[in-house]
């Protein structure tokens, strides 16, 4: 990593713990995570960010994450539904996300880009193409946020 | 200042002059003299004074007037007069008489009058007066005096002049022209035409008394007013341009005026104007005589009526043939079109130059106009205007008044039809004087007048034994005849009358007689004489007698004929029509017979026939053979009856056509069969459209093509509404799911949703036997129909049908056909295939509800495969990245990795196993049965607790699992008809699956039972409840709320499944999520009856 400084937190929004362990090897080989949380559903995503159910009044428990990693076949609240909520928050707007879905589904990969998704990645991930991704999509989105506005 | 001098000198030498010649007015004006002569001047005038004082007297000596002239004194004494007079007029001395006073030379009686005038004249300077001289001799003479005063220059009378002229010669002419005057004012006065004189102005001057009596108005009223003004108003301008006319011309004007009187009336005149002319010819005024004509004009008005309304043709021409006038009826029979008749056509034109009469005629005409004899005679006339008469011509002369034939009246008409009507009488009588048959002719007192010789033949009377004899006196005449005749004499009238006779002949032999008797009348209307032709029909009669024997034969042979049969006669009129058309037609043979073929037909065929046929009487004139023609008639009530038609002609012995007779065989029997037959064919044609249509129908169209059907059937019955009912799910309830209506039909179906079938036990109980239900007619259902019946009535329907839809032998619905407006009569045959249609609309139904369930399935299975993918593609997922990680580990030598990676891999491998074993095994649910059993519910819970018990145990939860009442305390047992192993696994999977979602629990329970009286199944807990999003999503395969808990999330798709293949349902009931909240699942299961029933 260029600068280690600059690692961003990474919400990991996933059911399955395999492939959480999974993802986090990714991200552990390329080295592209100061932090790793993780919740594995939808609503859990959604009440994280919003600091909302148990993740009221707990800030220290789970920063704001500079990048979410978003599965979409989740219970209770699907992956897409987390996207068009977050994405329509003037706070949260600005927080990319990559979609890791075992979905190869067109209409999925369209809606995912329709609710403002960054990017989108059919799981499992090549490791190297994972690792540029996420370089890329954090250092592009770094730069966007600090931008005068 | 010589000037003056001089001019004062000349003036008065001027003023000299003049005294010496005499001018006594000469008198110098001072005033202009100088003053040296004014001394002269003063002289000469005091001399012209003294002069003119003196001369006067003198004067008067010397001149010679023609009349007496004399001065007097101021107070009328005669100073002098002339020599002349006094010898000639006065016949009295010059010296004798002067010096008298004035009045002496006259008569006494004058005195006083002359000497007024004489007085007169001192104050206005001239004065006159008439008087009579009396001479010396004692005569007279009658004499005009004139005084004029002689005055001063201070203007006082110093003399008086006075002249007398002699006016003998002209008071002698005064008298004769008074004398004149006189008689012409009396002759105006008398005179009976009114005359007025006019100026020049046009104004009267005068006018006489019958003016005043004509015009109503008095002569001072006449007078000095524009003549024009007696003339009725629109007259004047005619008026006044006649008067400058006359006073242009000079001439004496002729014309024709309207006097408007005083009382309104107008009177027509004759005016006569004359110009009056002064002595030296110019014209003055005029006199204006009138003349009342109304008398005249009247006269003429009449005479032109008789003339115009003259019935017969006046026309008057002179001796050389030109015509002076012809009345409308002359033209009238010249044939001059009516248009033309009120120009002057021929007046004025020579007979033999009019156009409009040819050659002939008019050469006739000449003859006779120019003969001057009194003609009558006829004519045969030819005009040119097409009109060929024989006119009756009376041609009168006429004379001047030398006694001269100066022209002729011609009196003519037309007597074309007089005469071709004398020519028909000669014809009629030769006719009758040479007729066959006996002809007779009586006078109104039934007197014999004459009997033709046909009559003297057949009776072998002559004609002199029966004339001028009374009718019954004739020898003919029978007692029986009298009779007869007298009975028919009432009906004597303007129409024949005929009735038969028998008379007898010289012979003593019966005559049968026909007698047409006649009347003839004149123009009065009364009877001149009666005519008789009398027929001998003795032979007839008795070939008359034969015939209708024969004809009776027949007739009764035709009347037997069970086939209505007409007959017509030559001329195509129908003669007979036996007892059974009567009966097939309703119409007597009375009302028939003698008809025309074309009245016959209008009569028994309806319109649009009579139109096809109308050369059936040309067919059947020609003999023309037909067979079997199919006809409609119309019967009297106008009932259409089909019949088939035979027509052969009837031929006489020399096989001439006479007739025809034509049989008819009634096929209303015939096409009633046939039509229902055609009925039953297009019916059934309709039903096998519909069921191909419905066959052939994608589900999605089935409503539609029901509907579709519903119409098709409607409208081909001639229903008001088609509809269809289906039954509840648990068939409580019925449903108008499909309606048809006639236009004009108030829909019905809103008002007919989820009606308890038990507002409707009659129908139920037959649509239960699959009966269909036919009611012609609502009003007369059975009693124990009284709430169907009014059911129907309120919806106004008279008679309907009710149709059972069946599917695989239970009632689904039914089809209904109502009539509103009518009643409705189906045909046994339409009721049944009604039937078989409500077989095909439930079929049709029933696919498709079988159809749209498949394809629930389709889209379940879809969503199926879609999940398992899903599902079982994630563990390959993390088996494949692994692996990739496992490959960089081993490249990178990172030993430590390489065992978590074979781990994951494993994890995942054994996840992935079970996976699909559970696939399997709900796949297997459906495939792989055990047969069926009855088994008591508790025995299943009871398999069920058994094999759980383990479970329980090792989650170490102290949950109470208990069986509810109705299980327990249940004296029957509840059986069910299941596959026991399977059931169980339901069980056993609900209660793990409550089990494992009972959360953190003071006192978990789980309660299994069912509803009593019913045959739902239940597992209840009080765990964590299930929110209402996810009641259906939890039984998907694969499905977990948590995806943290325990097991595949295949147990509640698989407890699903099982249910229905049982063909049962299966559902939840929670509180939502949260502690306590609890759900229960319920579940149906088969009873053993229906299981029973399922299997046959």
């Amino acid at each position: 990593m260029r600068n280690r400084v600059n690692k961003p937190v990474i919400l990991l929004v996933e059911d399955d713990d395999s492939h959480v362990m999974l993802v986090k090897r990714c991200l552990n080989d390329t080295n592209a995570a100061k932090e790793v949380c993780r919740v594995s559903n939808g609503k859990d995503a959604l009440d994280y960010l919003f600091r909302r159910g148990d993740y009221a009044d707990e800030e220290e428990k789970s920063p704001r994450p500079d990048l979410i990693l978003l599965d979409l076949r989740m219970p209770k609240i699907d992956g897409l539904k987390v996207l068009e909520e977050m994405k329509g928050s003037k706070d949260l707007m600005d927080i990319p996300v990559v979609v890791l879905t075992t979905s190869e589904n067109k209409d999925d990969m369209v809606r995912a880009y329709r609710n403002h998704a960054n990017s989108y990645l059919v799981k499992p991930p090549d490791i190297d193409e994972f690792g540029e991704m996420m370089k890329e999509t954090y250092s592009y989105w770094l730069n966007w946020n600090r931008r005068p506005k | 200042m010589a000037e003056v001098k001089d001019k004062s000198i000349s003036m008065l030498n001027r003023a000299l002059d003049n005294v010496l010649d005499g001018d006594l007015t000469a008198r110098v004006d001072l005033g202009l003299i100088s003053k040296e002569y004014r001394g002269i001047g003063e002289k000469i005038n005091e001399v012209v004074d003294v002069i003119s004082k003196t001369k006067i007297s003198k004067i008067s000596k010397s001149i010679e007037f023609p009349n007496p002239a004399s001065i007097f004194t101021p107070d009328g004494r005669r100073i002098d007069t002339n020599f002349l007079a006094a010898e000639r007029y006065f016949r009295r001395p010059r010296d004798e008489i002067i010096g008298e006073r004035i009045e002496a030379l006259y008569t006494e009686e004058d005195a006083e009058r002359i000497r007024d005038t004489f007085e007169e004249s001192k104050r206005t300077g001239f004065s006159s007066c008439e008087t009579t001289v009396r001479r010396g001799d004692g005569t007279t003479f009658p004499a005009v005096l004139n005084f004029a005063p002689v005055k001063d220059e201070k203007g006082s009378v110093i003399n008086v002049l006075g002249t007398a002229s002699d006016v003998s010669e002209l008071k002698k002419k005064e008298r004769e022209l008074k004398a004149e005057k006189e008689y012409i004012s009396d002759i105006f006065a008398t005179m009976p035409d009114p005359l007025c004189i006019v100026d020049l102005n046009g104004t009267r001057t005068d006018c006489d008394p019958a003016m005043e009596e004509i015009t109503g108005i008095t002569r001072e009223e006449l007078i000095g007013k524009p003549a024009k003004i007696v003339f009725v108003e629109e007259e004047w301008a005619e008026c006044d341009h006649a008067m400058k006319e006359v006073f242009k011309t000079g001439h004496a004007t002729h014309l024709e005026r309207t006097i408007l009187a005083k009382d309104g009336r107008k009177i027509p005149v004759s005016a006569h104007v004359h110009v009056r002319r002064d002595a030296d010819g110019n014209p003055i005024g005029a006199i204006v005589a009138l003349r009342d004509v109304s008398e005249i004009k009247k006269r003429e008005e009449e005479l032109r009526l008789v003339l115009n309304n003259a019935p017969v043709g006046i026309m008057r021409f002179d001796r050389g043939g030109t015509i002076l006038y012809e009345n409308p009826a002359a033209k009238e029979i010249s044939g001059v079109p009516e248009e033309e008749r009120g120009r002057p056509k021929g007046i004025g034109m020579k007979i033999t130059n009019m156009p409009n009469i040819d050659v002939t005629t008019s050469i006739e005409w000449m003859e006779k106009i120019s003969s001057g004899e009194r003609v009558s005679d006829r004519v045969r006339f030819k005009s040119l205007y097409g009109k060929e008469s024989m006119l009756a011509a009376e041609v009168v002369p006429t004379f001047d008044e030398k006694g001269e034939v100066d022209g002729v009246i011609a009196l003519i008409k037309d007597v074309t039809e007089l005469e071709e009507k004398r020519r028909e009488i000669e014809r009629l009588s030769t006719m009758v004087e040479n007729s066959g048959t006996p002809i007779a002719l009586l006078d109104p007192t039934s007197r014999w007048k004459y009997v033709n010789p046909a009559f003297e033949k057949v009776f072998g009377f002559k004609r002199e034994e029966v004339l001028g004899k009374l009718g019954f006196e004739t020898p003919m005449i029978t007692g029986e005849a009298k009779k007869i005749i007298t009975e028919k004499r009432e009906l004597y009238g303007k129409d024949a009358v005929t009735f038969e006779l028998p008379l007898v002949k010289r012979s003593g032999e019966i005559v049968h007689i026909l007698l047409t008797q006649t009347c003839i009348y004149d123009e009065k209307g009364e009877v001149t004489n009666w005519v008789g032709e009398l027929n001998d029909i003795t032979e007839l009669k008795k070939r008359e007698e034969e015939l209708k024997e024969a004809r009776d034969y027949t007739q009764n042979v035709l009347d037997g004929a069970a086939a209505p049969v007409l007959v017509f006669d030559r001329n195509i009129n129908l003669n007979y029509v036996n007892s059974s058309f009567e009966q097939a037609t309703g119409y007597t043979k009375e009302e028939c017979i003698g008809d025309t073929m074309d009245e016959f037909m209008s009569k028994i065929l309806k319109e649009e026939d009579v139109a096809r046929m109308t050369d059936m009487a040309g067919r059947i004139a020609s003999g023309e053979v037909v067979h079997s023609m199919p006809l409609t008639f119309l019967t009297k009530e106008r009932r259409e009856l089909p019949a088939l038609l035979s027509i052969a002609p009837i031929k006489d012995v020399e096989g001439d056509i006479v007739g025809s007779v034509v049989t008819a065989m009634d096929i209303t029997d015939l096409k009633r069969v046939e039509e229902a037959l055609e009925y039953r064919a297009d019916f059934e044609n309709l039903i096998a459209t519909i069921s191909t249509n419905f066959i052939n129908l994608h589900s999605d169209e089935i409503d539609t093509g029901i509907n579709r059907a519903l119409q098709a059937l409607g409208e081909f019955a001639g229903i008001d509404r088609s509809y269809l009912f289906l039954f509840s799910e648990d068939g409580t309830m019925i449903f108008n799911t499909h309606e048809w209506c006639a236009e004009g039909i108030e829909p019905q179906i809103d008002n007919l949703q989820g009606l308890p079938i038990n507002d409707f036990p009659w129908f139920m109980e037959k649509l239960n036997r699959f009966e269909t239900i036919y009611t012609p007619r609502v009003a007369n259902l059975p009693p124990e129909a009284n709430a169907e019946k009014e059911h129907l009535q309120l919806q106004g329907i008279q008679s309907l049908i009710i149709v059972p839809m069946v599917y695989n032998r239970s009632l689904v619905g039914f089809l209904g056909f109502d009539s509103v407006r009518a009643e409705k009569r189906w045909a046994e045959g339409a009721i049944a295939l009604l039937g078989m249609m409500g077989e095909f609309f439930a079929n049709t139904l029933e696919r498709k509800k079988m159809e749209d369930e498949l394809k629930a399935k389709n889209t379940e299975m879809e969503r199926f495969v879609y999940t398992v993918s899903h599902d079982l593609r994630s563990p390959l997922i993390t088996i494949s990245g692994f692996a990739g990680m496992l490959k960089r580990d081993i490249e990178n030598s990172k030993r430590e990795d390489v065992e978590t990676d074979l781990l994951m891999i494993e994890d995942a491998t054994k996840k992935m196993d079970h996976l699909l074993r559970d696939t399997l095994e709900l796949s297997r649910v459906g495939r792989i049965t055990n047969p069926p059993e009855d088994v008591s519910f508790k025995d299943i819970v009871k398999d069920a607790l058994d094999q759980i018990s383990g479970e329980i145990g090792s989650e170490e939860k102290d949950i109470e699992i208990s069986l509810e009442d109705s299980i327990s305390k249940s004296k029957k047992e509840k059986i069910v008809h299941v596959d026991r192993e399977r059931i169980v696994e339901v069980l056993t999977n609900l209660i793990s699956n409550s089990i494992r979602y009972i959360g953190d629990q003071s006192k978990p329970k789980i309660e299994i039972g069912y509803l009593r009286d019913e045959n739902v199944f239940f597992v209840r807990d009080n765990g964590i409840g299930i929110p209402p999003d996810q009641h259906e999503k939890v039984f998907d395969l694969f499905y977990k709320i948590d995806k943290k808990s325990e097991g595949s999330g295949a147990g509640l798709a698989i407890v699903k499944r099982i249910v229905e293949v049982h063909g049962g349902r299966i559902w939840i009931e929670s509180g939502g999520e949260g502690n306590d909240k609890g759900s229960t699942f319920y579940f149906t299961l088969p009873e053993p009856d229906e299981v029973v029933k399922n299997e046959e």
